[in-house]
């Protein structure tokens, strides 16, 4: 077994760039091009396609949002669409090599990143909207014997947020690695051996229909036995990564963003 | 019968068993809990089933907070099997 490893790859100044960040900004260039090119000329009326497409992304997450923290928080819903999207292009990024790319959100670098970013927030906000008197005024309450507490308690949110995102996607990555590890043989096996399998499958069973009438017998049952072994890795990835990789993955982008969204609020 | 067992085969050894432990043992918890909030969470939309949004939100909130002592066993035993910080 051999899961994908963080490697560095080169170095600006004192910070070392590894192949986990080389693939966040991949994902940050895509789909920064994506969302200017989604919101560039919208109108009052709409026309297209694509200021449909931007209005549904706008009023899902601004729904989340003014469920969870209120309308006058409207000014986070840029923040949450941004946050949203790339967690999710993170963490589907598992699909599309398995063994391969290293989702960012299995490196511990990217949650951590987003947590701290989440926990600076919810310290601004807290400071901007009760005061700073307030604010501090929190940390004594209901005794200041529980100062200490409160302190940690406020520490542990980023951590949690952190290993929850990381946890559950390196869990996801490895068992993923384990079970094409044990189906082929190899760890390095990527998608598209899985899908030049599918395309086998799938010659195989119309070349089946198509001469249906012409095969009898044992001939028959050879061919739908190769359809079914070419089938069951299939079936099993096509499993794993729908549930590691989108199922999985979009419930923890969706419980990031709720749990930021509670953090925040102040 | 020559067997060799050095320190290091048996901190590897007792990694092993460990790491499984920790996952097992933090499975617990959260399994119960989860399972309960969406028992709950169920009981509450039987209830009142307009409120299905709401309900649903709630439940993931405190699955998702519950599960998180399960994730530090996984990351307890991840740590011990991979970044192996016990042999030197």
């Amino acid at each position: 077994m051999n899961i994908p490893q963080i490697t560095a790859g080169f170095s600006i100044g004192p910070f070392t760039i590894t192949n986990t960040i080389v693939w966040t900004w991949l994902i940050v260039a895509v789909l920064s091009v994506v969302f200017i090119w989604l919101g560039h000329g919208l109108k009052v009326k709409p026309v297209g396609k694509k200021q449909i497409v931007a209005e549904a992304i706008y009023g899902a997450i601004g729904n989340m949002v003014n469920e969870t923290m209120g309308p006058e928080s409207r000014g986070f819903i840029p923040y949450f669409i941004a946050l949203f999207s790339f967690l999710l292009v993170c963490n589907i990024s598992g699909f599309w090599g398995m063994g391969i790319v290293r989702q960012p959100t299995a490196d511990i670098a990217t949650p951590l990143a987003l947590a701290i970013l989440t926990f600076l927030l919810n310290h601004g906000n807290s400071i901007r909207v009760n005061g700073i008197k307030n604010y501090l005024k929190g940390y004594i309450e209901p005794f200041p014997v529980l100062l200490p507490i409160n302190i940690l308690g406020e520490l542990a949110s980023p951590v949690s947020l952190t290993f929850r995102m990381f946890g559950n996607l390196l869990g996801g990555l490895i068992i993923g690695v384990l079970v094409y590890s044990m189906l082929i043989g190899s760890n390095a096996v990527p998608i598209w051996v899985v899908v030049a399998s599918l395309v086998l499958c799938a010659l195989l069973l119309t070349n089946q229909i198509s001469k249906l009438k012409a095969l009898h017998g044992m001939k028959k049952k050879l061919v739908m036995l190769l359809a079914v072994i070419c089938f069951l890795p299939i079936g099993i990835t096509l499993f794993i990564h729908g549930y590691f990789d989108i199922f999985a993955g979009f419930l923890q982008t969706y419980i990031f963003c709720l749990l930021s969204m509670v953090y925040i609020t102040p | 019968m020559n067997i060799n067992i050095s320190g290091q085969d048996l901190i590897l050894a007792a990694s092993a068993i460990g790491a499984g432990l920790s996952v097992g043992i933090a499975a617990i918890g959260p399994g119960i809990g989860e399972g309960f909030a969406a028992g709950k969470a169920v009981e509450a939309l039987g209830r009142q089933p307009e409120a299905m949004s709401k309900i649903r939100t709630l439940m993931l909130l405190g699955q998702a907070v519950s599960e998180t002592t399960g994730i530090y066993g996984l990351v307890i035993a991840i740590l011990i099997l991979f970044a192996k910080p016990l042999i030197g």
